[in-house]
């Protein structure tokens, strides 16, 4: 049985190379995209059991990208440094898995994956 | 009428001559009987023998009205003028005096009574008065500067948060690459788990004052969840791990059910309680964290084997920008505290009867699945 695929999606350079690590030494199978048009593009060529990806990127942001991907849609973690009560909102009601407050715990963003891909 | 065998040489009426003694008696007579007030004549040898007696008279010699001789005998008499009866009325009836003088007294106290009740209460109305404009100076004074505070914590906030999110990514990133490093390396180097550390508690640290920061400018409600209790206190303990000196004891019973709580809220209220802990022994020490589960609630408490809270401090403890300590900004049991109550649940702080300090929160606890609870 292949590893679950994780397409990491954030426009911070160390953010996503860090996450990405940290779910790869777990065994993951780690694509990344660093912008909303880059993970919509990968989402339409490939299947992911789960996404992580940041909400705020220039361009098209994370929410937007969650109303975008087709159905059935993988889980989506969103992760945050900024959310507000109307950004987690919009996120819950665009069918987000969970919002992370950055800086989220390595141990806590394992669980959550985890969990994401058991659901 | 003249009293008999009296000649007197000179009758005075007020400062009238009214017979000489060459007036005749019929014409003394006669002046007497005209006066319509009184006459009083008096045997001197004996005054008792009234021979002639109408209030108000009185009859003298000349200027100085001394008694005087009268031919053989001695007589006294006395002459008023007309209307001045009210001398010999009252020299007869003393107490209209005394009822005239208490009455004139009564009024006159009355009066002034009227008068110093009537300044009185014009000088309290002005009290009054003054004070009530004195306080509302004050209050406005007090919105004013209320106003300029909040103003000025305003534009802090906004500038602390602008800056605070901005700073969430590469604290982040740092906790990551952390993470990736203690992953590779091992912790079997006390050495490089001692750096390992240090860098951990001071990315957790800078990381715990951003997050206050934020939390005390743009408060959020919780987005509540079931929070296992071990887990949470794990994380909080990974990302906030003890210095050299102070060990931590956890104890979280198997059948402490999860809290409902918002994961990142709760996080940063047990972050604030185990890293005031840590500060409250510089020379070290013992930090317990445990859970109680009664009454659907789940209650977690820290404590320290510190000095303890000083009485002055305990009431002030949650007063935002409140800080016992030469390092802190003084949001974390103030922002903890806000947090906790926007999950309807307590936070408690106790000193412990001189052996530290401790604080509980107390949030209810997620519904026991049927099959767990049997």
């Amino acid at each position: 049985m292949s590893a679950p695929a994780v397409l990491v999606v954030d426009d911070e350079l160390g953010m996503r190379e860090t996450v990405a690590q940290i779910l790869a030494d777990m065994g993951y199978e780690v694509t990344t995209a660093n912008n909303g048009e880059d993970a919509l593009a990968r989402l339409r060529a490939g299947a992911y059991s789960v996404v992580v990806m940041d909400i705020r990127m220039p361009g098209r942001d994370g929410i937007s990208v969650l109303r975008e991907i087709g159905a059935p849609p993988p889980p989506v973690v969103l992760m945050t440094a900024y959310a507000g009560d109307d950004e987690l909102r919009a996120a819950a009601d665009a069918g987000s898995y969970t919002v992370l407050h950055k800086p989220v715990p390595a141990g806590r963003l394992l669980d959550i994956v985890a969990r994401a891909i058991a659901a | 009428m003249l009293v008999p065998g009296v000649t007197p040489r000179t009758l005075v009426y007020g400062e009238s001559v009214l017979a000489r003694t060459t007036t005749t008696p019929s014409r003394q007579n006669q002046l007497f009987s005209d006066l319509d007030g009184a006459v009083y004549a008096g045997n001197k040898v004996d005054p008792a023998q009234l021979v002639l007696s109408t209030p108000g008279f009185r009859v003298g010699t000349g200027a100085t009205r001394k008694p005087f001789q009268l031919g053989a005998d001695t007589w006294l008499l006395e002459v008023s003028p007309h209307g001045s009866l009210v001398s010999p009325l009252a020299a007869r009836q003393p107490w209209l005096y005394l009822i005239g003088g208490l009455l004139a007294a009564i009024l006159v106290a009355a009066l002034v009574e009227l008068l110093l009740r009537r300044r009185q209460f014009a000088l309290a109305l002005v009290e009054e008065r003054t004070g009530q404009l004195r306080r509302s100076l004050a209050d406005l004074d007090a919105a004013q500067h209320q106003l300029v505070q909040q103003e000025r914590l305003a534009a802090i906030g906004e500038l602390a948060s602008a800056v605070g999110h901005e700073l969430r990514n590469p604290l982040g990133v740092l906790g990551n690459v952390f993470y990736l490093l203690r992953s590779r390396l091992g912790t079997d180097d006390p050495w490089l788990e001692r750096q390992l550390s240090t860098g951990e508690r001071e990315v957790g640290a800078a990381t715990l004052i951003v997050s206050d920061l934020l939390e005390f400018s743009r408060p959020r409600q919780p987005v509540v969840e079931d929070v296992d209790v071990a887990v949470i206190v794990d994380e909080v303990l990974g990302v906030a791990p003890p210095p050299a000196g102070i060990e931590v004891a956890r104890r979280l019973p198997f059948d402490v059910p999860p809290m409902r709580a918002d994961p990142s809220q709760l996080r940063q209220v047990l972050l604030n309680l185990v890293c005031n802990a840590y500060d409250a022994m510089p020379d070290g020490g013992l930090v317990v964290v445990e859970a109680e589960h009664s009454d659907g609630r789940v209650a977690l408490t820290v404590s320290d084997t510190g000095g303890g809270i000083a009485d002055d401090v305990l009431p002030r403890l949650f007063e935002p920008f409140f800080t016992t300590k030469a390092k802190g900004i003084g949001l974390g049991l103030s922002v903890a505290h806000r947090i906790v109550e926007g999950h309807r649940g307590s936070l408690e702080a106790r000193n412990r009867g001189g052996t530290g300090a401790s604080f509980t929160v107390t949030l209810p606890a997620a519904a026991v699945p049927a099959a767990t609870a049997q």
